[in-house]
């Protein structure tokens, strides 16, 4: 115990050179695992990512790789796969990693302004990214994700830093690479809603006059400028790359995820049923309810905790939790959309240690559970979809669960307890 | 001009002579095991659809198709396929050599996918050889019950193609010529289709089906969870909110 508090106690710079090492270990690992195991330890779309470019390195569009369904700027960032080394991708993931875990502790650090312990709060907020196996195994496997994630929480460092003296400058910040991840992957687009409404001030209650409440809804200059910083970053892109490829562009990096009819088996909730219809019924009452769902969530969870600075991590990490246990598609890789937010708001669930282990077993207990039955029908082609399906309900009850658990304890301003002089617990 | 017509006639003579005596020679003397290694949709291995082939085991003429090149030509019914980009990975790296003969999308049902032809080459160096191909199977819709559909891998059409032509002298009724690639690219060769025994049953592949009957309970499942699971979280906000509504509102 003493070392780990040792290990714990270390400076950050130290612990950003150790997780890089992990993670450079890790990539090296995949390399000898990939040459002698059966199943590789490099995700697929690594691979995707790689022929891409070695498509735009042939003066070709990445898409003529079957299956590449990402914006082009990924097959650009992946152009010295080809050229300097097959790894470099992944180390480039890697360095994201390590980038977002710098961002979480000067965002949180500033977050918490001048307090004493801000500067260990914000180390705990960033260890927990840096040294989390899912991120660990997301990024070296060679999943892109890392890049939107490290954007969106770039976005809110912006939003709510005052980095540069001018805040309109920070809100244009935000606002470009809110519109640049969006750009990347569809799902921040939920996030925009509640990061305009922590910028108003809304004091509604029930003695204010209609009119008033009505004019306290309308955009102040803040909200206009990261709408529009936003808006034209996501069109500026996106038209540059429409501009080259084309609607194949359009159709592979957007409407495909939209129209998306993926029929093999999946953590989602909704999987067993999509293959069972084949997603081709023209009113179907359950894939709506899952969506209105979804929609109401987002759209509470906005409300509740959006209004607010303080609270809009919260809500961004909640909304996260929503789209991914909602979603009609859902792999490990997804986890990522929500595990790179929690560092921003771990340090305020008021919860007992015991209880965190508990909900932490429930997570991955009910995933193990999906996964093997998984792993029946996958590897041995045993008949267990109904099997699957019934772990798919409980892995979805514990995403809905362990949410629920996170709002009830949740106490913005908490901090892990430690008070000024580093110990104990603040009494709320 | 007399010297011409004696040297033409001689020629004939010769090339007619070749061609009665060597035709029995080519006795093709094949043998091949075909075998799906491991299970699963994916069967756990690069190397699951694999062909043992042997050349003139019993015979005098062993090693006569060395320096020679053999081709497989392998149907694959609609639920099996081959990833042409896993395929070109293995051409790049040069572990293989195969290509589907048509487009493949990876993504498809059985249903909605067609069958195909995978060609796949190499060279022969010995009477023995080794050969390979990365197969996977397809989801295939519901069906009332459940339980397993079959998918059946018939052996290859197998060709040979020798650079110095020592085939010609063989009987074209026994192994006819088709014209294929050479090599993978654009240029064309003369094969030999070639005759062989198999020494295995034909492939059987069995993949799980998911069981139609199920829709119903499945879908009133499904949405009842989504429905309680949705009024957990909203409950759980209007909880918080009431009770640390300080701590959150402005």
């Amino acid at each position: 115990m003493d070392r780990v508090s040792k290990f714990i106690d270390l400076s950050f710079g130290n612990h950003i050179c150790i997780g890089l090492t992990v993670r450079l270990v890790f990539i090296l690992y995949g390399n000898i695992h990939d040459r002698f195991s059966v199943v590789p330890y490099t995700d697929v779309d690594y691979k995707v990512f790689t022929d891409a470019a070695r498509h735009l390195v042939e003066g070709n569009s990445p898409y003529l790789r079957h299956t590449y369904r990402y914006s082009p700027l990924i097959a650009y960032l992946m152009i010295p796969n080809i050229i300097v080394g097959r790894e470099f991708g992944k180390i480039l993931f890697s360095v994201f990693d390590i980038f977002l875990a710098a961002a979480v502790k000067s965002l949180v650090e500033r977050q918490l302004g001048v307090a004493k312990y801000a500067s260990v709060t914000a180390k705990y907020c960033a260890l927990s990214w840096l040294y989390n196996p899912l991120s660990i195994g997301i990024s070296t496997r060679g999943n892109a994700d890392s890049f939107p994630c490290f954007l969106i929480v770039l976005s809110i460092y912006f939003l709510q830093s005052n980095v540069f003296k001018n805040s309109i400058t920070n809100i244009v910040l935000s606002g470009f690479f809110l519109g640049s991840a969006i750009h990347l992957r569809l799902y921040p687009l939920a996030f925009t809603f509640p990061m305009y409404l922590s910028l108003g001030k809304y004091k509604i209650n029930r003695n204010t006059p209609i009119k008033e409440g009505l004019v306290s809804l309308l955009p102040n200059k803040n909200q206009m400028i990261l709408a529009f910083s936003c808006v034209t970053s996501l069109l500026f892109i996106t038209y540059a790359m429409y501009l080259r490829y084309g609607y194949e562009f359009l159709f592979e990096t957007y409407i495909y995820h939209l129209l998306r009819k993926d029929t093999r088996h999946n953590f989602s909730i909704l999987f067993y049923y999509t293959y069972l219809t084949k997603d081709q019924m023209s009113f179907d009452i359950v894939k709506i309810l899952a969506q209105v769902s979804k929609c109401v969530l987002l759209f509470l969870l906005s409300l509740n905790y959006g209004c607010d600075p303080k609270t809009l991590p919260f809500a961004m990490f909640a909304q996260a939790v929503v789209l991914v246990a909602y979603n009609s598609v859902m792999t490990s890789q997804y986890f990522i959309w929500f595990l790179s937010l929690l560092p921003l708001v771990l340090k305020d669930f008021k919860m007992e240690p015991g209880k965190i282990v508990y909900l932490v077993f429930l997570w991955i207990a009910t995933q193990c559970a999906w996964l093997f039955f998984a792993y029946q029908l996958e590897f041995k082609c045993r008949q267990v979809f109904m099997l699957i399906w019934c772990q798919s309900v409980m892995f979805y009850g514990s995403n809905v669960f362990i949410l629920t658990q996170l709002i009830k304890y949740y106490r913005p301003g908490y901090a892990f307890g430690i008070n000024e002089s580093g110990k104990g617990i603040k009494e709320k | 001009m007399l010297t011409n017509i004696f040297s033409f006639r001689i020629c004939i003579v010769v090339f007619v002579a070749i061609k009665v005596f060597s035709a029995s020679k080519c006795d093709y003397d094949v043998k091949i095991a075909q075998i799906l290694i491991n299970d699963g949709y994916h069967r756990h291995h690069y190397r699951n659809l694999t062909y043992h082939i042997i050349f003139n085991e019993d015979s005098e003429s062993k090693g006569i198709y060395n320096g020679c090149r053999i081709g497989l030509d392998q149907y694959l019914p609609a639920g099996v396929f081959v990833n042409p980009n896993e395929l070109n990975e293995f051409n790049r790296l040069e572990r293989l050599n195969a290509f589907p003969r048509g487009r493949v999308n990876i993504e498809l049902p059985t249903e909605e996918a067609e069958p195909i032809n995978v060609f796949i080459i190499s060279e022969l160096t010995d009477d023995e050889i080794q050969m390979w191909l990365p197969v996977h199977a397809r989801y295939h819709e519901s069906v009332s019950g459940g339980g397993m559909v079959q998918y059946d891998i018939g052996p290859p059409k197998m060709y040979l193609y020798c650079a110095d032509r020592r085939l010609d002298v063989c009987d074209r009724s026994v192994s006819p010529s088709v014209t294929l690639t050479c090599n993978g690219g654009v240029k064309m060769c003369s094969w030999r289709d070639i005759p062989y025994t198999v020494l295995t049953d034909p492939l059987v592949w069995r993949v799980p089906v998911g069981n139609s009957n199920h829709f119903y309970i499945i879908g009133i499942g499904t949405a009842f969870a989504i429905m309680v699971g949705t009024t957990m979280v909203i409950r759980a906000m209007h909880d918080h909110i009431l009770k640390h509504r300080r701590l959150i509102i402005r």
